[in-house]
């Protein structure tokens, strides 16, 4: 004869056992939905508000995001930003495109050159940036050594030129990331039927058209991750600018992140900075969504 | 015959150039960081030194000054330390544990918090800096080392699950089931059957959690004189 405690005591051990997995699960869920949702939903909602120095509830309609609209600052940062994103994101795919299909030779010191090429990724920019400083700095670096070579006209200032000290972050920004690039390629490479490319040099295809007429093609999921990864690694760039240029000469290299960082921060306008971090957050919503949606349906359908 | 000798010559050269390439910058940082100060003024950038002193890098590590503070790296170094360990301790167990619920304890609903966590790797950290910060104000850890923690753990998590989840995708669900029998509390069995087979994702992320705390302070301080003399 089983009493009512140890029924109810059956009962309880029944519940957690068959929700366990939620049970464990849940102290994350809350985590993430505080401090990444609910800070999202906080941020956008100051962005509708008139907080400048401390935040402030009362809302105000669209009113920061027409003041955002209207700061020439902003426009620069959009257009560095957009430069940034276009030079970079093609050169590191051509630079890691090529340098995967070279490694891919049965090159001797391969796993050396590989991981040459991927330490970049792996230090802080922070770090190396100091080192990229004095290389682009005329008086110490490129210019002061090609000059020594017997060219003392030769100039490279760009680092300094308020035109041209975005490309500079380009440079960095493409030798911090081509080796990862390489290496998202290298993987689809090697994922490649090697029946395939014996079955076209029986038929005589040169090794020219064996890559570019099918293996390149057929990399198209690659090319998308990398596009991806690249676009909101530059869409979030904030240490490369830091660590080269400040966002100067000037605003000269201003990006949005650190237009937000020093609206907050060094000029007290909380609202405006609410509103240009929901504008970057709308932009990777725009790039991400929809293809982690892509993604994880297409392992939903791989798997059933 | 001799045209493919060319080509794997030319093949090999530029691969060649591209690794002298990427290793410029920290060529330039290990070279600078045993010069005089004399020579880094007036010297070219990639010679080699004349004379190979350490003395910058014992200045960086006690005596180097940041703003008033002349104590060098040695406090902040200590710092990242006690940062980085606990941070990547914490969210690796939650993030492996979560990793497993994800795909070998699936529940209803579960596919969608998987998406939500996904995007939390996503997102550019300004949306959520203003109110991290006043958080952080109001707990009371602003400018503290729980409080970094608690940051790196809190964005950490959507990292270690997607990793953990990618990994146990791989491990056979046999090895889960003969598991299941033998001890039926979740957490016992997860430790005792799944940690010999953690270290690979481990290591990564040992790896790129210090990269990010640890790293920075420590390579970016080595050269503070050359900064100053500049």
């Amino acid at each position: 004869m089983t009493s009512y405690t140890e029924v109810m005591f059956f009962k309880k051990m029944e519940f957690i056992k068959k929700n366990l997995p939620k049970l464990v699960f849940l102290p994350s869920l809350f985590t993430i939905g505080f401090f990444v949702y609910g800070f999202i939903f906080w941020t956008i909602y100051i962005s509708f508000s008139k907080s400048k120095l401390m935040p402030n509830y009362e809302l105000v309609g669209f009113d920061q995001y027409i003041r955002l609209w209207s700061m020439p600052r902003w426009f620069v940062a959009l257009e560095n930003l957009w430069i940034f994103i276009i030079f970079f994101i093609t050169i590191s795919i051509l630079i890691g495109l090529v340098l995967a299909i070279f490694l891919d030779q049965k090159i001797r010191i391969e796993g050396a050159l590989r991981t040459i090429y991927l330490y970049p990724m792996a230090l802080s920019f922070i770090v190396t940036g100091t080192a990229w400083k004095w290389i682009l700095n005329p008086g110490l670096g490129v210019e002061k050594f090609v000059r020594s070579l017997g060219y003392p006209n030769f100039e490279f200032g760009w680092l300094m030129d308020a035109d041209m000290a975005i490309y500079t972050i380009i440079m960095a920004g493409i030798w911090q990331s081509s080796g990862f690039v390489m290496a998202l390629f290298l993987a689809g490479l090697r994922s490649f039927d090697d029946e395939l490319i014996k079955a076209a040099k029986i038929d005589g295809a040169s090794l020219f058209v064996i890559y570019s007429k099918i293996i390149i093609p057929s990399m198209r999921p690659v090319f998308m991750n990398a596009i991806i990864v690249l676009g909101h690694l530059a869409i979030k760039s904030f240490d490369l600018v830091i660590a080269l240029t400040k966002g100067g000469p000037g605003l000269a290299t201003d990006m949005p992140a650190t237009f937000m960082f020093s609206m907050a921060f060094q000029r007290g306008e909380l609202g405006l900075a609410a509103a240009s971090a929901t504008m970057m957050l709308m932009t990777v919503v725009a790039v991400i969504v929809p293809y982690l949606y892509s993604e994880l349906r297409k392992k939903n359908e791989e798997a059933s | 015959m001799t045209i493919n000798k060319v080509l794997r010559f030319f093949l090999y050269f530029f691969l060649g150039l591209m690794a002298i390439y990427y290793l410029m910058p920290l060529y330039i940082m290990l070279i600078t960081s045993v010069k005089s100060l004399s020579e880094i003024k007036t010297g070219n950038l990639l010679a080699f030194p004349g004379e190979i002193s350490f003395s910058s890098w014992s200045t960086a590590w006690s005596k180097a000054c940041a703003g008033v503070h002349c104590v060098g790296l040695k406090p902040y170094f200590w710092n990242s330390i006690i940062i980085t360990v606990p941070a990547v301790i914490i969210s690796t167990m939650v993030g492996a544990i979560n990793g497993y619920v994800l795909t070998k304890w699936k529940f209803k609903g579960s596919e969608i918090f998987f998406a939500l966590i996904l995007f939390g790797c996503f997102i550019p950290f300004q949306i959520v800096l203003l109110p991290m910060a006043r958080t952080l104000g109001i707990l009371g850890l602003a400018g503290t080392a729980p409080g970094l923690i608690l940051v790196h753990v809190v964005y950490g998590i959507c990292f270690t699950t997607l990793f953990f989840r990618n990994f146990y995708i791989t491990v056979s669900d046999e090895i889960v089931k003969a598991a299941l029998l033998m001890v039926p509390i979740f957490l016992i069995y997860f430790l005792k059957y799944y940690s010999p087979f953690q270290f690979p994702s481990l290591s990564f992320l040992l790896f790129g959690n210090l990269q990010i705390f640890g790293m920075t302070f420590f390579l970016g301080f080595l050269f503070p004189k050359v900064e100053i003399s500049l």
